[in-house]
């Protein structure tokens, strides 16, 4: 097993799809910098069954907590002052949470890939 | 990681760049949704009676929800009546708004962090130039 593999081990509830994704961002990437990518990239994922259990939050007291922390602050305000849509918007969430998790995983990875090409000289 | 193996993922179905997707392939479960719910409250919702409520605190028979009102508010926002949609609801012009954001956001990815994409295309070039100014 080398570095890289090791490396992608350390982040929980890794699927197939997000493996794939990863692989195709980093692609470019020599060894080293694809390490240094994936050190940043695990900082910044968001953990699908994070996103579950936020989302679950809705239900009981403040909803709209994982919008806010994928970054998407317009809907994050929405949700929490119209407690999640009557809670239709939040069980949809409960129904949706890979697919958000996976989409902001997306954006931070293609991130990730940016802030070590511009470490490269 | 091999190199092989990275070639043949390369044509791969997940890519980063804005307008890939052909067909109806951008519509996503969440911005079908979202532009579902808008077109009905657009075009087709009975706004002045309300008739049946999907909401489970009204449901439950208790008087204060923070989201009730808000779908009329944003069909009246859609037809243009402002004032009507503010005394409805006050978010429902802010959320016609964040919610149209949404769907374009999700339907073309590559438009989801364009200023800090633009922001580091800056910052990467200003750090040619400093590197070329050292020399």
């Amino acid at each position: 097993m080398n570095a890289v593999e090791k490396e992608i081990l350390l982040m929980p509830n890794m699927d197939g799809t997000e493996r794939i994704f990863l692989h195709n961002v980093l692609g470019e990437l020599n060894e080293e910098e694809q390490i240094t990518a994936l050190q940043i990239y695990r900082a910044k994922r968001k953990d699908p069954q994070m996103m579950l259990l936020l989302t679950l939050i809705g239900l009981v007291g403040a909803a709209g907590v994982h919008r806010f922390i994928m970054g998407q602050i317009g809907m994050g305000i929405l949700y929490f002052f119209t407690a999640g849509f009557c809670f239709i918007g939040t069980i949809l969430d409960l129904i949706n949470y890979r697919q958000l998790a996976l989409e902001s995983n997306k954006q931070s990875a293609a991130e990730a890939a940016a802030t070590v090409k511009i470490m490269r000289r | 990681m091999n190199a092989l193996f990275l070639r043949s993922l390369r044509p791969c179905i997940f890519s980063f760049k804005p307008f890939r997707s052909k067909g109806l392939g951008f519509l996503k479960p969440e911005s079908i949704i979202w532009l579902g719910s808008l077109l009905w409250l657009g075009l087709f919702a009975n706004l002045e009676q309300q008739r049946w409520s999907l909401c489970p605190l009204h449901a439950l028979g208790l008087d204060f929800c923070p989201g009730c009102g808000l779908g009329r508010s944003i069909g009246m926002a859609m037809r243009g009546q402002f004032a009507a949609s503010w005394a409805m609801h006050p978010l429902g012009i802010p959320s016609f708004l964040i919610l149209l954001h949404r769907v374009v956001v999700l339907s073309f990815p590559g438009l989801s962090g364009l200023p800090q994409k633009l922001k580091t295309r800056l910052f990467n070039s200003f750090a040619k130039f400093a590197r070329h100014e050292r020399r």
